[in-house]
């Protein structure tokens, strides 16, 4: 096995009076980080001071051996699970995104203000009889359409996504055979 | 031709499929890798890469172009790789692969297979990546999960400061320790010897 190398860098760095450069640049510098000027700065400090080159060449060590490590694959089937659930999640979307759906909501909706409406005023403001009888249409009128949405919705999502459904005509042409130009007698 | 991630994901907020499909084809393995780095179990990590991608398609019409779709993915993979690591810490479980032998075998079974070409290569391979593999487990949260996005999926400081949700000075600092403690980790375990350096 390669043996990773540990250079005293660490030590050598903190013996070099350099301030431009802190630690943590020196690492941002060994993956091209810092901006031009600063890493020209850096190179040519490295070219005469020793001490900083050790520094920064053990990081360098440590990043090549980190990056020595193979990846991993994913396994073959990934793809047609990710694609299968999305498939699902679209069609539960779609689903919910359909006109069908939206009426539905918006009368269960205006069921529940009506109820609500009717209930915190019709003791008070307006005739009781009154009352429950816009109550009793709207809940009529509610119940009916959410039993029709709900019984004779469409199969697919008709009103949000076009049928594309090509119509093939296909012709027939009956020909009538021909009579044999020349009839085999048969000799008995 | 080459379509921009940013594109494809544009499209697929209007609904197409095989736009997503090519998303997933191109990020599947560096994010499996991603995270299989962090959380050290394959099978899990499998499960929250299938979970990222299912948050991207459910929050696709989320997505603004001007982001960075890989910073985005990333994100979320990142915040799964939190959530992940503190139930097991909290429901006190192991990573599978720490409770293998070093020895064993458990997944990259076609590695091993290609060993009538260099088996001692192959061998050696493998333990340094299981080593290597344990010695990132011991880092802290951050370092860890700044120092795989830097040095396994290329990322600059600026989109690795963007995902963990720091400045790019602290993104600086994280990579740096990372290292640092690194080295001392593998030296630990026994892949070190002291070199002087010859430059």
């Amino acid at each position: 096995m390669r043996k990773y190398k540990q250079i005293e860098g660490e030590k050598l760095h903190s013996q070099c009076g350099t301030k431009f450069a802190s630690h943590y640049e020196m690492s941002a510098y060994i993956d091209r980080e810092l901006p031009a000027w600063k890493r020209h700065l850096i190179r040519r400090h490295i070219k005469r001071c020793p001490s900083c080159a050790a520094y920064v060449a053990q990081l360098q060590y440590t990043d090549k051996f980190l990056r020595q490590v193979e990846p991993v694959k994913a396994s073959d089937d990934f793809l047609t699970g990710v694609m299968t659930q999305v498939s699902e999640i679209n069609q539960h979307q779609r689903r919910h995104r359909s006109l069908f759906y939206r009426i539905a909501r918006f009368v269960e909706a205006s069921l529940i203000w009506v109820r609500d409406n009717i209930r915190t005023r019709s003791p008070v403001k307006a005739g009781t009889r009154q009352a429950r009888l816009i109550y009793t249409f709207a809940l009529t009128l509610g119940v009916f359409t959410m039993v029709g949405v709900t019984l004779y919705a469409p199969p697919g999502d008709k009103f949000e996504q076009p049928t594309q459904v090509e119509e093939k005509i296909i012709s027939f042409e009956v020909i009538p055979l021909e009579p044999p130009k020349r009839s085999f007698k048969t000799f008995d | 031709m080459f379509v921009s991630d940013e594109d494809l994901m544009m499209k697929c907020r209007k609904g197409d499929l095989s736009a997503f499909e090519l998303l997933v084809r191109r990020y599947q393995d560096p994010l499996i890798n991603y995270i299989h780095r962090s959380i050290n179990d394959y099978h899990r990590a499998e499960d929250l890469s299938q979970e990222t991608f299912l948050r991207v398609f459910k929050n696709a019409s989320r997505y603004e172009p001007t982001a960075s779709f890989k910073s985005w993915l990333y994100t979320i993979a990142t915040n799964l790789c939190r959530n992940e690591v503190r139930n097991r810490a909290r429901r006190n479980t192991y990573f599978f692969e720490d409770l293998v032998e070093e020895n064993e075998d458990i997944y990259h079974t076609d590695i091993l297979r290609d060993t009538r070409y260099m088996p001692e290569v192959i061998l050696k391979k493998k333990e340094q990546r299981q080593i290597i593999q344990k010695a990132l487990a011991q880092l802290p949260e951050n370092q860890r999960l700044a120092l795989t996005l830097v040095t396994y999926q290329d990322l600059c400081y600026e989109e690795v400061a963007e995902i963990l949700k720091c400045s790019v000075g602290a993104v600086k600092a994280l990579i740096h320790r990372a290292r640092q403690k690194m080295k001392k980790l593998l030296i630990k375990a026994g892949l070190g010897e002291s070199v002087n350096a010859k430059i």
